[in-house]
């Protein structure tokens, strides 16, 4: 990728990966009150590990196995504090965000998408909802997904086929009855 | 079993795409709070970087520094410490790191340089381009594509290293001629040469006008116009620094250098 070899210091990387770390994080499980201090975590550990990196892979690949643990550090911190985390954003599913009164139809349908998609992602495990999220929501290869989770591809081939059958189940459940579309 | 989502599931996917993107404002302080914390050397091990990280990315820890951003933001932070040109005594010293110090910090091929560096308040970690700015400065050179590759191997994996190395001596390079001119621009100002610090703020615009301490220079381009009686360009400057980075730590020093 042109603009990941691009990346030539942790500024670039910053300003090029923000959003995917961002977005990566709440679909890690990252709960949304610990979104900025995990997001700082991320780039803190990049900047100080810049120089440590091996060309093993890309750098993308490299920052997203930095925000897989930092996600799962948050995720547990989280865990402790709480005697059960719900990896749903709470505002996400306040019926008065979602009044179609106080949206547009194109958001309020996108809101009601996310809803969904967040609950049902909760309901899976770590290791299965991270290579769901890396492979299907965020788009990167099965190759890319197992080096930034450390695992073997066949093991990321089985994940990810137990993961998809698990998100299907939980999408149905997740599904306000008599919705077929989001 | 099927390996793949079903449609359904991708439409939903499809129809969340973009509800849970960050915000420019998530952005903007995420910056800021990441260069408040590098600005002020906050090496505090963080849980996520406990055990995992030896066994991720080798054993070194901690051994090359903070690399060319802790650099960054030692320098950034000295200039940021710079006190206006109204509140300079007569005689005051002001320490400003050797540009091969930071140079040598940059590249992890020293300790941190050997100042005192003030905390500094927030500070942007990339400067944005200004309309019609050409890029940074941070490019290896690259070879026209008709032309032939040579002959002679090389290891792709030694090829990306040299070209890493290659890039971070680029960026280290940049940083120290960008404080070699701020710091020929203070000393100017400080001896009552405005021309000079005119001069080397207008030559910092036009060699690196995204540079790392484009703010910084800007700034300082503020006190040398005032100082040097240009008052009404000084105030046209002021705006456009202020326009450009409402949110600046230095925006309250700029806006007061020329009342």
């Amino acid at each position: 990728v042109a603009a990941d070899s691009d990346c030539a210091s942790p500024e670039q990387a910053f300003e090029l990966h923000f959003s995917m770390v961002w977005r990566s994080l709440r679909r890690f499980g990252v709960p949304e009150a610990a979104l900025d201090d995990a997001a700082q975590d991320v780039f803190l550990v990049v900047h100080r590990r810049w120089n440590d990196f091996k060309n093993q892979s890309s750098r993308r690949t490299w920052i997203y196995g930095i925000a897989l643990r930092v996600a799962s550090e948050h995720s547990r911190r989280a865990r402790r504090e709480q005697s059960r985390l719900s990896a749903t954003d709470p505002d996400l599913v306040n019926s008065e965000h979602l009044s179609p009164d106080t949206l547009t139809d194109q958001s309020f349908r996108q809101r009601e998408a996310g809803r969904v998609l967040y609950e049902a992602l909760g309901q899976l495990a770590d290791g299965e909802r991270q290579i769901l999220v890396l492979v299907d929501l965020e788009e990167r290869s099965v190759v890319e997904a197992a080096e930034a989770l450390g695992v073997n591809l066949n093991t990321a081939y089985s994940r990810l086929r137990r993961a998809r059958q698990h998100f299907e189940q939980a999408l149905k459940a997740a599904r306000p009855p008599g919705s077929e579309e989001a | 079993v099927s390996t793949e989502l079903s449609s359904e599931a991708r439409r939903l996917i499809q129809a969340a795409r973009g509800f849970d993107d960050a915000s420019g404002a998530d952005r903007d302080r995420l910056r800021e709070r990441i260069a408040t914390r590098l600005a002020a050397g906050d090496s505090t091990p963080l849980a996520s970087e406990k055990g995992w990280l030896t066994r991720t990315f080798g054993s070194h820890m901690g051994s090359k520094a903070l690399g060319l951003v802790a650099a960054t933001g030692a320098a950034v932070a000295l200039i940021a410490s710079w006190p206006s040109t109204k509140s300079l005594a007569p005689g005051e010293a002001i320490v400003i790191a050797s540009p091969s110090a930071i140079t040598s910090a940059a590249t992890g091929s020293g300790r941190s340089p050997e100042v005192e560096v003030t905390p500094a308040p927030p500070q942007p970690l990339v400067r944005e381009p200004e309309p019609g700015a050409r890029a940074p400065v941070l490019e290896a050179p690259s070879a026209p594509s008709h032309e032939r590759p040579a002959l002679v191997h090389v290891p792709r994996k030694a090829a990306r290293a040299t070209t890493e190395a290659a890039r971070a001596d680029i960026a280290a390079s940049q940083l120290e001629q960008e404080l070699k001119l701020l710091s020929e621009a203070r000393d100017g100002l400080k001896s009552g040469n405005t021309t000079l610090a005119t001069e080397r703020v207008q030559e910092h615009e036009r060699r690196y006008p995204a540079g790392i301490l484009a703010m910084e220079a800007r700034a300082l381009g503020v006190d040398a116009l005032c100082a040097a009686g240009r008052r009404e360009a000084a105030r046209e400057a002021a705006a456009a620094f202020l326009k450009r980075w409402p949110e600046s730590p230095l925006a309250a020093r700029v806006r007061s250098a020329c009342p």
